[in-house]
């Protein structure tokens, strides 16, 4: 069963703040809130309210020995290990290295060129389902392939900007469509590009769809 | 860091951070001075934070140990796997308190925030990514204009919900507690799903306003 991607940023945030999303939905989530502050911000508020359900809550009967378990356990603590630094990946914030050092394989992490220009390091984690995760590279001023969606797709700017057919996207900043009639080719500015994308569906380009239309027109 | 005590009324007094509004911790009555848990929880988790003080630690768990599991309860789990994840929630407590920061984050929200990503943990067999404030690298400052006290205190937020239409109040609530989406919400009400949206957006366009009005 596939609960649909949230399609506003609102609702990302909010599904995030109550432990709603899948693995990947909330690695979006996390890259987001690591790179915007606003986001941070509208995070702050929905976390309140869940700090305020907990407030609210009754108290139930703990077992008598739930509390010296506890303290047991903060006197045997053993010394938290220092995370490695992350694999070599410039402009790529926090959460993502977390995902790149503790879930993938040096092996796993390639990057796939996907058309001139335009190069993909797929991150599907968790794949129940036709949801994907990848990182995607543009080359200064060049383009991805014209495609239509299925589904929602989110993109979040990690460095650089994209124009598209909706305007243009800077670092920091999340764009998501849910209008399959919506049809784009992001272009990637004069510093090239780095986004994390996440699609409900695989993408559709549109050179198939075209090529498709012909041969049944024959 | 001097904190409003519990007998100076807050008017005359007030505390040096608005997340210490509570002048004193949820539940604890007047009488109840042994084991400092008069004192708030902001400054309780301050203490545990700074000096690894236990006294403090104990009156947090007292007072939230037993919310927690309540709240843990309403997602399905049994009597034990509660109690396990309660620990689990402590046992973070007392590890990171250094960097719980009160002007940024009421003891409540805090907890709230290591409660959820421990029951995550606890259901899921993977790596769970979650945003830590470790990870902020800064690309996009907040919008000025925009922006509402980063702390959304515990008392104002009350009020804020308090406020609120008694659908709008539900629905909020239920989101935080169906791991549905808003489409199951609108089935489970009854209600359009373009009016489970449309309230939601509503509910929480009013706690913005709300937190801006209090703010100037």
């Amino acid at each position: 069963m596939t609960r649909p991607i949230p399609t506003t940023s609102e609702e990302l945030l909010m599904a995030y703040a109550a432990g709603r999303l899948n693995t990947m939905e909330s690695l979006l989530a996390a890259t987001l809130l690591s790179v915007n502050a606003a986001a941070r911000q509208q995070l702050a508020l929905y976390e309140a309210q869940g700090g305020h359900v907990l407030d609210e809550e009754e108290p139930s009967d703990l077992c008598h020995s739930c509390l010296e378990s506890v303290l047991q356990r903060i006197d045997d603590q053993p010394v938290r290990a220092v995370p490695t630094p992350c694999p070599d990946m410039p402009g790529v914030p926090e959460p993502l290295c977390t995902l790149l050092r503790e879930c993938m394989t040096p092996d796993s992490l390639c990057w796939k060129a996907v058309s001139p220009g335009m190069e993909c390091l797929p991150l599907t984690v968790d794949c129940a389902g036709p949801q994907q995760l990848f990182l995607m590279k543009l080359a200064p001023h060049e383009s991805a392939p014209s495609h239509r969606h299925d589904g929602t797709e989110i993109t979040l700017v990690l460095e650089g900007y994209y124009t598209d057919t909706l305007g243009r996207h800077e670092a920091g900043s999340m764009c998501i469509i849910t209008d399959n009639r919506i049809a784009h080719s992001p272009r990637a500015g004069d510093k090239g590009c780095l986004c994390l994308v996440l699609t409900a569906q695989p993408l559709r380009y549109r050179v198939i769809r075209q090529r498709f239309f012909t041969i049944f027109r024959r | 860091m001097v904190y409003a005590s519990d007998t100076i009324p807050f008017p005359l007094a007030p505390p040096p951070c608005a997340c210490l509004k509570n002048s004193m911790a949820p539940g604890a009555t007047q009488n109840d001075t042994k084991n400092g848990s008069s004192l708030p929880p902001e400054e309780l988790l301050v203490r545990i934070g700074k000096d690894k003080d236990r006294k403090a630690f104990v009156a947090l768990f007292s007072h939230y140990a037993p919310r927690i599991k309540s709240f843990l309860l309403k997602y399905g789990m049994d009597e034990a796997q509660a109690e396990e994840i309660v620990q689990n929630v402590f046992v973070t407590v007392w590890e990171k308190a250094e960097k719980y920061d009160p002007q940024k984050a009421a003891a409540s929200t805090w907890l709230f925030t290591i409660a959820r990503n421990k029951r995550i943990d606890a259901m899921r067999k993977d790596k769970f990514i979650t945003f830590d404030s470790d990870m902020i690298s800064n690309t996009v400052p907040a919008p000025e204009k925009e922006t509402y006290a980063e702390t959304v205190t515990v008392e104002k937020l009350s009020k804020a919900i308090d406020s609120l239409p008694k659908e709008q109040a539900a629905l909020l609530r239920m989101s935080f507690f169906e791991d549905k989406p808003h489409s199951e919400i609108a089935e489970e009400t009854n209600l359009p799903l373009g009016t489970v949206k449309s309230r939601l957006r509503l509910a929480l366009n009013k706690l913005r306003n709300f937190m801006k009005r209090e703010d100037t």
